[in-house]
C-alpha cells in the first residue's frame, strides 16, 4: 500500500500503554473509525473486544475513519482524496538498547485544522495523564 | 486455563508465572496451597459470574498468548488485590474496550465510601443497550481508581481505564 504523508514523531515514556491511549484518543476523534494491524489485512470496528484485548499489543497500525475510508484505501490506496482519511502508527518497539522512551510515530496525510488538532490534544494528553518528565518528550 | 474450574493447583502456579507474578507466593513461607486455592476460587468465581451475566467465557489463556501485558494484568489484579467478583468482571470488560460513561467516587473519612462506574455494553450483551453498572464500598475496590486516566480531546474530558501490570 503507497501510503506517503508527512511524519510525526515525538518520544514517550517507556511503559505507557500508547496503542490503548491512541485507540481511546481516537473514538472522541473519529467514532466510527476502523482499526487494521499493519501486518494483517483485516478490518475491525472499534467497538470489537478482539481489537482491544489483543491488538492493543500491537506496535505499527493503520485507522481509517470509517467503513467507507478503509474501503476507499483498499480500492484506490493513498489518492489524493483518502490522505487525510486514514493514520498510521508506528511506535519504536527495539528492546534491545535500555531507554527511558520511545518513539512514537504518527503518518498523516496532510496536516489540516482536524488532524493537527487531534495530534496537539494527544500529545498534550500523552504527556500529561503518563506524567512524562519534560525532557523526556520532544516537541 | 479457560475454565477456571478445570484447572489444577499446578496450573494456578503456572498462570501466576506467565503473569509475572509468582513472587506473591515468596512471602507466603512454605505453605502456598492455600493462597494457590484462592486464587483458583477467585478465578472460578470470576468466570462463573461472567458466563451467568454474559453468556461467555473470559478466555485468559488466550489473553494471556496474545497480548501478554494485558493477560499479565487482569492476573496481577486478580491474584495480588482483594477485589469483589463484580469488580473483577468489571476489569475484563474494560479490557475488552467497554468505555467509561460515568465513574463517581465519594470519600468520606472514618465513614462509608462508595465507589460507582457505568460502562457503555460491549456489542452483543445479553442486556442490549443497558449501561452497565458497578458499585463498591470495599477499600480493595477502591484502589482501580489509580488506573483510570483523563485525557481531553476538543475540549471535552474523556475518562478511560487504562490497567497496566506492575511487574
Amino acid at each position: 500500500m503507497k501510503i506517503g504523508g508527512i511524519d510525526i514523531s515525538f518520544r514517550v515514556k517507556q511503559g505507557v500503554p500508547i496503542t490503548e491511549f491512541v485507540l481511546h484518543a481516537l473514538r472522541a476523534f473519529w467514532p466510527d473509525y476502523i482499526f487494521q494491524n499493519a501486518d494483517e489485512a483485516e478490518l475491525r470496528e472499534n467497538d470489537d473486544p478482539t481489537l482491544w484485548l489483543y491488538d492493543t499489543a500491537s506496535t505499527e497500525f493503520f485507522v481509517y475513519r470509517d467503513r467507507e475510508a478503509a474501503e476507499s484505501w483498499k480500492k484506490n490506496g493513498g489518492i489524493p482524496e483518502n490522505q487525510n482519511l486514514m493514520l498510521h502508527f508506528l511506535i519504536d518497539s527495539d528492546s534491545s538498547v535500555p531507554t527511558v522512551a520511545v518513539q512514537f510515530t504518527m503518518v498523516v496525510g496532510e496536516l489540516t485544522g482536524d488532524v493537527e488538532n487531534f495530534i496537539q490534544d494527544l500529545k498534550r494528553s500523552l504527556r500529561r495523564g503518563a506524567t512524562i518528565p519534560s525532557n523526556a518528550v520532544a516537541v | 486455563m479457560n475454565s477456571a474450574a478445570t484447572s489444577t493447583l499446578s496450573d494456578i502456579r503456572e498462570l501466576l508465572k506467565q503473569a509475572r507474578c509468582e513472587s506473591y507466593l515468596e512471602d507466603l513461607g512454605g505453605d502456598t496451597d492455600a493462597y494457590l486455592r484462592l486464587v483458583q476460587q477467585k478465578l472460578q468465581s470470576f468466570c462463573t459470574e461472567y458466563e451467568r451475566m454474559f453468556r461467555e467465557t473470559p478466555n485468559i489463556a488466550e489473553l494471556l498468548r496474545r497480548n501478554q501485558e494485558k493477560g499479565a494484568t487482569f492476573i496481577q489484579w486478580l491474584a495480588g488485590e482483594e477485589l469483589s467478583t463484580d469488580l473483577t468482571i468489571m476489569i475484563w470488560r474494560i479490557l475488552s474496550g467497554a468505555e467509561v460513561l460515568s465513574l463517581s467516587y465519594q470519600y468520606h473519612k472514618d465513614h462509608d465510601s462508595v465507589l460507582e462506574i457505568e460502562i457503555e455494553p460491549l456489542p452483543g450483551s445479553p442486556n442490549g443497550a443497558t449501561p452497565e453498572r458497578y458499585r463498591s464500598t470495599s477499600v480493595f475496590d477502591f484502589h482501580l481508581l489509580s488506573e483510570f486516566r483523563m485525557i481531553g480531546f476538543n475540549g471535552k474530558p474523556y475518562l478511560f481505564g487504562s490497567f497496566r501490570p506492575v511487574a
